[in-house]
């Protein structure tokens, strides 16, 4: 049986055609030839709060994997975007960069963040949860985590 | 006297003087718990220090064109079946020193908290906490509350326009009532922190200068200056906010008009550029304070020979008298 591009956890969108980086909440989605797309998830999204601006470096830089790429700020959260890989930006979307809501209306389509290239690539992506089982069974997880805290609304 | 007269007699005449003169060549940043929050400059070390609760959960009767009760999804929600001293023992336990209560309006315009003002002075005495509030509106009867109550602060958004209480508000309420409130609060003695949103009335600066007329009538604890933000969801989601060098002038303006009252950018203003600009403008004309402090604003107060220092609380406590040395005692590296 093949496996479903999205499914609905707890009320939030997962897709299940990409790879997440655990603790910031990026996705990032193999495009080819060592390229990746890379947007945060409805749940980073929601727990940040109504978004209000998105900054991104310019093309060309240098990404490193846990270093910022961008600015959020919305209303729970202010602070870094956080890479979830390393390589060089080749493109930022500039419609999310004028519209933020839109990141919160299509996480996983037209609110992707950045485009970039892996030079590492597959090796690039180590680290991040790649299984569909496994991509599930940590966003139940989250969920659940952040309603305790209060973080989502029950 | 005239500003020629100042000048001619060696007074300070620019809005930098007038700060240079007036206070210490200090730059306080302020890092409340109303939001997750950090910089490259600054990550706030404990970010429940001080924390908003609403009184009235996500409810609020006014829905104002510029919130309609979002700014409430921010805040701890006050359970209605616990009373406020257990709710702030349990944050107490977590790490919290201070709280602001707050919550949505009632009709008239003031926030509904007169039912739980008389835990405000367990909180303080057996918790430690300080506790300050947002008031609105605020009737005799309320004003003597918040008196008997102990609290260390009363924080009231002062709109100096009819049309901007009738428009944006929706309040059967007009200025006199504002500037009856503010005198209500400072004849109870209380420590008046009044706010000033900039661009309140649909991105327009209309009331503003009333306003400020109106503030520095009273003996104010600090003013707090805040920019509109436009929030998605809201009918003012797609008005522009003021232009930053119109907000400047205000800041100019303040500075003038309270030689040597502590002014605050509190925390609500545009994001991206314009934020940084606000940020620099304000450095430049002379407020005291920033809360949430724009990307590079640290070291900017720097380069101006002022020394940053950095506070996890509300941009509204701003007092140091030996009683309140606990309080004061949370500054944080930089």
């Amino acid at each position: 049986m093949s496996q479903p591009d999205s499914v609905m956890v707890a009320g939030f969108l997962l897709a299940l055609d990409r790879c997440y980086q655990a603790e910031t909440h990026m996705w990032v989605l193999p495009k080819g030839r060592g390229q990746v797309r890379i947007g945060m998830d409805a749940l980073g999204i929601e727990t940040s709060g109504a978004l209000a601006h998105l900054s991104f470096v310019a093309i060309g830089a240098q990404l490193t994997a846990g270093r910022p790429f961008g600015q959020l700020e919305a209303a729970k959260f202010v602070g870094p975007l956080v890479s979830p890989v390393s390589g060089v930006v080749l493109a930022t979307n500039a419609e999310v960069g004028m519209d933020a809501g839109l990141a919160e209306r299509d996480p996983y389509g037209a609110g992707w963040l950045i485009e970039a290239s892996l030079p590492e690539a597959p090796a690039g992506l180590a680290g991040l949860l790649t299984d569909p089982a496994e991509i599930t069974s940590w966003f139940a997880a989250r969920i659940a985590r952040y309603r305790l805290k209060g973080l989502i609304a029950s | 006297m005239t500003t020629a007269e100042q000048a001619a007699a060696g007074a300070p005449s620019s809005p930098w003087q007038v700060r240079r003169v007036n206070f210490a060549h200090v730059m306080d940043f302020y890092a409340p718990g109303l939001k997750r929050w950090q910089t490259s400059e600054w990550a706030p070390a404990n970010p429940r220090r001080f924390l908003p609760v609403s009184v009235t959960g996500s409810a609020c009767a006014l829905s104002c064109d510029h919130c309609q009760a979002k700014l409430l999804e921010s805040m701890v929600a006050a359970p209605e079946d616990q009373d406020l001293f257990t709710l702030a023992a349990r944050l107490r336990q977590e790490g919290t020193e201070g709280l602001l209560l707050s919550g949505g309006s009632g009709r008239s315009g003031g926030v509904p908290l007169l039912a739980h003002l008389r835990q405000v002075r367990r909180i303080r005495d057996e918790l430690g906490m300080k506790v300050v509030v947002h008031s609105g509106l605020v009737s005799p009867e309320a004003a003597a509350g918040l008196a008997a109550s102990g609290v260390d602060g009363v924080m009231l958004d002062v709109v100096g326009a009819d049309e901007t209480l009738r428009d944006v508000y929706h309040l059967d309420a007009v200025v006199a009532d504002v500037d009856r409130s503010l005198r209500l609060l400072s004849a109870h003695g209380l420590r008046v922190i009044p706010h000033i949103v900039l661009g309140l009335h649909y991105g327009r600066l209309v009331g503003e200068f009333r306003a400020l007329e109106m503030v520095s009538r009273y003996p104010v604890s600090t003013l707090v200056l805040v920019v509109l933000m436009p929030l998605a969801g809201t009918p003012m989601a797609q008005v522009p906010p003021p232009p930053v060098d119109r907000v400047a002038g205000f800041f100019a303006a303040t500075r003038l008009a309270l030689p040597s009252t502590p002014v605050n950018l509190g925390c609500a203003r545009p994001p991206g550029r314009a934020k940084l600009e606000l940020d620099q403008a304000a450095i430049d004309l002379g407020l005291n304070g920033i809360a949430y402090p724009a990307e590079g604003a640290i070291e900017y107060a720097r380069s101006r020979d002022l020394e940053p220092r950095l506070f996890e609380y509300c941009c509204s406590l701003t007092w140091n008298e030996a009683t309140d040395r606990r309080m004061a005692a949370v500054t944080v590296a930089g």
